[in-house]
């Protein structure tokens, strides 16, 4: 039987731990060390990211700083991870030929996974491959993987989660959630698992190592023998490690643009709301990511999550991606209550309408703050809409008209601007005082035969009130507003009564881009 | 086009045993790209650091990276010569190399300094045929195993 040297590096800083990575495959490629396994384990909470990633667009930097959590990059491919102090790495460093394939494929990802996969089943833990190289429980992670080669040498690798934390997780990393809401928080939870959630208890480090083992020496028909590193392996070791701390390897990657935008939407089906949140790679014109959340409930449970994997690294072109979820709906036998494959792609649709919003030279991160209703943003943009929509939350509380529909134009709040900015285009503004009025004013306008409008008001109000934009049938461009709304003080009742005391301002800098937009 | 065993692997093309293809130009420049074999086994390609224009390099030697979902894989060169140009489009759309390999997938051309000599070093012919089955063996082999 051949003899596999196991690997047993305790716990290593981020930059030891990537440096040994880079060593052990070159020492191996060169044919001076043997196959090996190796288990690792991390000193610091680490953010890992792939070897093509950017820092700052996968991971929220400042946070990682002050929390002592460790930045650094693999030289294996795949996402960003958070790599915790309970999670044990493995990894697998051998030459090509003993896994038949010198090409990177699901046979190969598979083989290499399969004694993970059987060691966490040992433990009484329903855990199997999902073709996109994870390891699962019924949809839930619990290890994500990768590799690269070198010569005729391949390393692969994976995350096993003991004792997940996953708040530090969501905060660490730049994953799809816009702002941690706890809603978003308990769902993305639902996404990842580990040993203690299935178990109800944390296996001891030793008794994983050794379940690891067994299970790599029975699949691969191989002996594990303990060992140490080898000669030279300690002496590159050594001169690597600098390296692997320093920036020029951290931010070898610059971002292309700055950090990562979510860029969210809501949509409306019959069973009820879908959110759907994702990360694009403006570059490359591709989904990085997508977090689908709403109200309802899916046969079986893991649907959202296999699509959400399904629309992973797609190009954001929706003619694909209606495709793809047809045919994942079509394929599966999956079934969401109330709702049909085209709600999906609704959602996504309109994440993608934000990034097409950036045409008109309107930055990303913007553009997610813009909702257009019963039209698309362009269509609106090329009526000309000759009505400007104010909220009086943007009045001064202790101006006369806050309560009054109009406005002096004194200059002592973000209205008088945002009238101003609408006067330059031939615009009529007109300050809304309360819901009703909102849907009166839009039935007065069309009857003088306007065909659009463009207004102003907070996101939640737009979400919330969603069903009654589309509903009133005509086209519009709603601006999210600026500082805290009524719904973030709790005060949306009084608001509704046109009694809110607070002031809101005019996202001024928004509107004129919006006004000026031309194609 | 000829068709071995699903994959679309051209007559007129010498290919490497790291999945690189080779294209003889009439003025003696190649074209050099990556198999239909490749891209389908490694699937889309998400990411690729492109060789560098001028540079020298041999035959074997890895110029580029090149990566799919979860794998940082390595651009062989099939030849040994000058780097003359690399295909930029490929920076703005990386999954050409899976939608057209052979066309505007390319990733270089190259001047060889011992085109003759080194060709034999790359299948071409009937060897791809056996080149190609053999790889597809390697794999089920494995899966077998398990
Ligand atoms: S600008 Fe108009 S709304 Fe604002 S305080 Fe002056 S009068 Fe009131
Ligand atoms: S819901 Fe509240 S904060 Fe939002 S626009 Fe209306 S009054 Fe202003």
């Amino acid at each position: 039987m051949e003899k596999w040297r196991f690997l047993d590096t305790g716990r290593l800083s981020a930059s030891e731990n990537m440096a040994l990575d880079e060593v052990l495959l070159e020492c191996r490629a060169r044919g001076e060390s043997p196959n090996t396994v190796r288990v690792m384990q991390f000193s610091n909470p680490s953010v890992l990211v792939g070897f093509n990633q950017s820092v700052e667009q996968e991971a929220r930097v400042d946070y990682c700083l002050e929390s002592g959590i460790d930045i650094n990059r693999r030289i294996t491919g795949g996402g960003a991870i958070f790599f915790d102090r309970t999670q044990i790495g493995w990894e697998v460093i051998c030459e090509k030929s003993f896994l038949g394939a010198g090409l990177p494929s699901t046979t190969l990802f598979e083989s290499i996974c399969e004694p993970v996969v059987q060691a966490i089943r040992e433990l009484g833990i329903r855990a199997s491959f999902r073709p996109r190289n994870d390891i699962e429980v019924d949809g839930r992670k619990i290890s994500g993987t990768g590799g690269t080669d070198e010569g005729d040498a391949l390393l692969f690798q994976g995350t096993l989660l003991v004792d997940f934390d996953v708040d530090s997780m969501l905060r660490a990393l730049r994953v799809p959630v816009e702002k941690l809401k706890a809603k978003e928080l308990e769902s993305a939870k639902d996404r990842v698992t580990c040993l203690k959630w299935e178990l109800g208890h944390v296996p001891g480090p030793e008794e994983i190592k050794s379940l690891l083992k067994r299970n790599f020496e029975s699949a691969f028909r191989i002996e594990l023998v303990d060992g140490g590193l080898t000669r030279e392996e300690e002496i590159l070791f050594n001169e690597r490690k600098l390296f692997f701390k320093s920036p020029g390897w951290v931010h070898k990657v610059k971002s292309p643009g700055k950090e990562q935008i979510t860029i969210h939407s809501i949509h409306k089906g019959d069973g009820g709301i879908i959110r759907t949140a994702m990360n694009v790679n403006l570059q490359q014109k591709r989904i990085k990511s997508v977090l689908i959340t709403g109200d309802f409930f899916s046969f079986p449970r893991r649907t959202i999550l296999d699509l959400e994997a399904e629309l992973k690294d797609v190009k954001a072109d929706i003619g694909i991606i209606s495709e793809k979820v047809e045919h994942f709906f079509e394929r599966t036998d999956c079934t969401v209550p109330g709702f049909g494959a085209s709600d999906f792609v609704e959602g996504v649709k309109k994440c993608l309408d934000k990034v097409e919003i950036t045409r008109f030279g309107i930055p990303l991160h913007l553009a997610n703050r813009i909702n257009a209703v019963n039209a698309t943003f362009a269509s609106v943009i090329n009526d000309r809409p000759k009505h400007l929509l104010l909220p009086y939350c943007a009045k001064s509380p202790d101006c006369e008209w806050r309560y009054n529909e109009g406005c002096a134009e004194c200059g002592e709040c973000s209205i008088d601007n945002a009238i101003k900015l609408g006067q330059e285009k031939g615009m009529e503004s007109i300050t809304i005082q309360s819901f009703e009025h909102l849907m009166e004013t839009i039935e007065l306008i069309r009857k003088e035969g306007a065909t659009s409008y463009i207004g102003c008001c907070c996101e939640a109000f737009f979400m919330k009130r969603l069903e009654d934009f589309e509903g009133s049938g005509m086209p519009a461009i709603l601006i999210d507003i600026d500082s805290e709304t009524c719904y973030d003080l709790g005060k949306e009742n009084k608001a509704y009564a046109g009694q809110f005391e607070r002031r809101t301002e005019v996202n001024i800098e928004l509107l004129r881009m919006v006004l000026n937009a031309e194609l | 086009m000829s068709d071995i065993e699903g994959f679309n692997m051209p007559d007129d093309l010498y290919y490497h045993k790291e999945h690189a293809w080779v294209k003889i130009l009439d003025d003696g420049t190649v074209k050099v790209g990556m198999s239909d074999f490749y891209q389908k086994n490694s699937g889309d390609t998400t990411y690729i650091d492109l060789p560098f224009e001028g540079d020298d390099v041999e035959q074997g030697e890895t110029c580029g990276k090149i990566q799919s979902a979860k794998w940082v894989g390595k651009f062989v060169s099939p030849l040994t010569g000058k780097i003359l140009s690399v295909n930029e489009d490929l920076e703005d759309d990386s999954t050409l190399i899976n939608k057209e390999p052979y066309e505007n997938g390319w990733i270089m051309t190259m001047k060889p300094s011992d085109l003759d000599g080194e060709l034999a070093n790359l299948f071409h012919g009937g060897a791809v045929s056996d080149f190609v089955k053999k790889e597809i063996a390697d794999i089920d082999k494995k899966k077998q195993q398990q």
